[in-house]
């Protein structure tokens, strides 16, 4: 697994962030913006690890072999790499897209001090529809072939499937969200600490080529970087 | 297949990661493979992790690495324009795998830039002794616009005609587009046809081996097989380059199908490229 670490200017930093990236173009997408805010965040004394689940970015693995079991199994190890070098004793998971919904699914497991999840994946069929460029024997999403236990894993996502998050969440989505503010609410029903941030700028997330729209937009950076640099309360 | 990610280059600021065949299954070449525009190390849809994959199974050590301040690399230490930095950087690259891997020969594999950066490294570099271009500069000819409207006809019918009518009142309906010099591939001028002919002519005679492939993305500037030929007559003979044409394939290899055959025929190509090249045709 591939993984670039960043460490703090501070010498002991209180806290640390695991950023979790999207699937498939949408994770070509953000590397530059997750690039600037590992960056940013370091130089602000929080020490950040960014890394490229199995089978996906420059990691191992044939596209066909990455499953969301997998990737969660990922995001514990790159934890435990993040904490053994960084030695914070708080951490905060962020994840964008399909990165936010593998975030609550680890969370669910083995919570970290905060999980921030940025526009998550809360209906895997529609997320299919919208990404899915070929079905059949041998499907793909925009440039990137499917496996089968992927495919049967999102669509079984739904926001009621989600299991609870315990630790304290931030969902950072769209007003017209609904999903986004049904997980919320249903978490807070079940009496975790749960908050939505209503962030409207629409990030395309799976243009195929950077030309013409913005890899790094300022609203996002405006957004997730005070979000990043607090402490987890 | 090994594959290792560390920084190299002078300043240690590019990042790269190597894929090292089996020892006994490695070949004398190995490949570098570019950034497309702003796109990482990983490529397109990840193509440059299948093609060292697919490489390394045939015996081909590869690095694909960020040049500076793209991707995961760094900027470096001296500010030198950009394009002159890119050529540094592959040679970087290059030595890095001299070191490494023990390869002296080199195909540089680029989409896009990352094709503009390939040939202008091979013409600074004899190590080069083979080049892989996807969509990089367009040259079109007088039949351009011809086949590019037959081909729109044939997908839309007559309402694709109304642009060429329009041109045609104003007497400029076979006058190929993008075909000055002062037209742009992404960030970098397209060079004059007859400066960019002398540069592949001195290539072909050095021994580099030269694959473009044209995608169907940009038809109104390359729009049928034979183009890049037909550009060039002027300074390559048939059989010197080899030049395929995909009018179904986009600019980033979207379809996984695009991938696996512009894979399998670079991994074919690539058998015919050797040491034995450099200095054969040399003159």
């Amino acid at each position: 697994m591939f993984g670039v670490y960043h460490p703090a200017d501070s010498k002991s930093p209180t806290h640390s962030v695991l950023l979790c990236h999207p699937f498939g173009q949408e994770g070509i997408r953000v590397h530059r913006l997750y690039r600037v805010f590992a960056e940013r965040l370091a130089r602000a004394g929080v020490p950040t690890l960014r890394f490229d689940y199995y089978a996906t970015g420059d990691s191992a693995g044939d596209d066909r072999e990455g499953n969301l079991h997998g990737w969660v199994d990922d995001i514990m190890t790159a934890s435990a790499e993040l904490k053994r070098r960084s030695r914070a004793p708080l951490m905060t998971w962020m994840g964008a897209r399909l990165g936010g919904t593998l975030v609550a699914l680890a969370a669910s497991r083995t919570p970290p001090d905060r999980i921030v999840m940025w526009e998550p994946v809360l209906h895997g069929p529609a997320y299919l529809d919208a990404t899915v460029t070929h079905r059949g024997e041998a499907p793909e999403a925009i440039g990137f072939a499917l496996g089968k236990e992927l495919i049967e894993e999102l669509e079984r996502v739904r926001v009621s499937e989600l299991p609870v998050v315990r630790t304290r969440s931030v969902v950072a989505a769209a007003a017209a969200d609904t999903d986004a503010a049904a997980l919320v609410s249903n978490w807070r029903a079940a009496g975790a600490d749960s908050a939505l941030v209503v962030f409207d700028y629409r990030f395309n997330w799976t243009a195929d080529e950077a030309m013409n729209t913005p890899i790094v937009p300022p609203p996002a950076l405006a957004l997730m970087l005070p979000l990043l640099e607090q402490l987890p309360a | 297949m090994t594959e290792l990610t560390n920084f190299f280059g002078p300043g240690k600021h590019l990042v790269g990661t190597l894929s090292v065949p089996a020892p006994e299954t490695q070949r004398p070449v190995g490949f570098i493979l570019l950034n497309a525009g702003v796109i990482s190390r990983i490529g397109p849809h990840r193509i440059n992790v299948k093609l060292a994959s697919a490489l390394a199974a045939r015996g081909f050590a590869s690095l694909r690495f960020d040049l500076s301040a793209q991707g995961d690399s760094l900027q470096p230490r001296a500010a030198i324009p950009f394009l002159e930095q890119a050529v540094a950087d592959v040679r970087a690259a290059m030595d890095h795998m001299q070191r490494t891997v023990g390869v002296d020969h080199f195909i540089i594999a680029g989409l896009c830039s990352g094709a503009h950066h390939a040939t202008s490294t091979a013409v600074a570099d004899e190590r080069v002794v083979g080049v892989w271009m996807y969509d990089t500069f367009h040259y079109p000819t007088a039949k351009t616009p011809v086949y590019y409207y037959t081909e729109r006809l044939r997908r839309e019918g007559l309402r694709a005609m109304v642009p060429w009518f329009s041109k045609l009142l104003r007497g400029r309906a076979l006058r190929p587009v993008a075909a000055t010099p002062e037209s742009q591939e992404y960030w970098q001028a397209t060079p004059p046809r007859a400066q960019y002919g002398a540069m592949l002519q001195r290539l072909v005679r050095r021994g580099t081996k030269i694959f473009v492939v044209h995608s169907g993305s940009f038809l109104d500037a390359y729009s049928y097989a034979g183009q890049f030929l037909d550009g060039f007559r002027d300074y390559l003979r048939p059989g010197d380059i080899r030049s395929d044409f995909f009018p179904e394939f986009d600019h980033t290899l979207t379809s996984v199908e695009a991938q696996q055959r512009v894979i399998r025929d670079i991994c074919g190509w690539a058998e015919d490229v050797g040491p034995a090249q450099a200095g054969a045709t040399r003159g």
